[in-house]
């Protein structure tokens, strides 16, 4: 596991209020984890906030699981690696 | 941009008794909102919180704070909700109480934007009562159907 996917990881664990490790890579945030989408905005919120990016709303959608957060945080950082 | 009390009911749907804002001091469309809330012993609730002791429900506190993001928010939209839709309070997050409100306070509500979408908003709050925090935490407002439920 990379700095990204541990940091990632921790703050959706803060967010939907699971152990960090309890969450799958794949879980579908809403079919898996009966999560609803306001936990997206909030992920999104939080990820924009930590690393001082800009995700464009269009993206939102695309946050459903653990794995796609990371994807699409990595991408709008460019390829850079947290810190 | 300021608001006065028949600005501020223009803009919410909120009406006696639950109309929690009576004016914005400052409006930052897209960024930020500071509003007063007059408490007076003559609210209705205070009949039954408390009947020997007057103190200002903390979920209208809240309530308050909801109201001026909903205001904040209203401002703020280019384009209007799609028809049959409203934005609805749907998380409160870490929201705490730290001290209690009673009559003759102003509560003075600033909430600032932390991120916002077409279809809802992440939004913090705080309560302040001559300089001092009385409350505050983050909400996480959603857009509904009408008849989907959803609080605020």
């Amino acid at each position: 596991m990379d700095n990204l996917e541990a940091e990632v990881r921790g703050l959706i664990a803060e967010i939907v209020e699971m152990e960090p490790e309890a969450i799958e890579l794949d879980a579908d945030f809403i079919k898996d984890m009966g999560l609803d989408s306001l936990r997206a905005l909030e992920v999104l919120a939080a990820l924009e906030r930590k690393y001082r990016i800009q995700i464009p709303q269009e993206r939102l959608l695309q946050l459903t699981s653990l794995r796609k957060v990371i994807e699409v945080t990595r991408e709008v950082m460019g390829g850079k690696v947290a810190q | 941009m300021k608001l006065d009390f028949e600005d501020v009911r223009r803009r919410l749907a909120h009406r006696f008794p639950l109309l929690m804002v009576d004016r914005a001091l400052e409006v930052e469309p897209g960024r930020r909102i500071v509003v007063e809330k007059h408490v007076t012993g003559n609210e209705i609730h205070f009949l039954g919180h408390f009947p020997g002791r007057a103190i200002m429900p903390g979920v209208l506190i809240l309530e308050s704070a909801a109201q001026a993001a909903a205001l904040l928010l209203a401002c703020s939209r280019e384009e209007a909700l799609p028809p049959g839709t409203v934005l609805v309070l749907g998380t409160v997050r870490a929201w705490h109480f730290v001290k209690p409100v009673v009559p003759g306070d102003t509560l003075r509500v600033e909430v600032q934007v932390v991120k916002m979408v077409d279809a809802g908003a992440v939004v913090e709050g705080r309560v302040t009562v001559d300089g001092q925090e009385v409350a505050g935490g983050t909400l996480v407002f959603g857009q509904v159907q009408y008849g989907d439920g959803g609080q605020g």
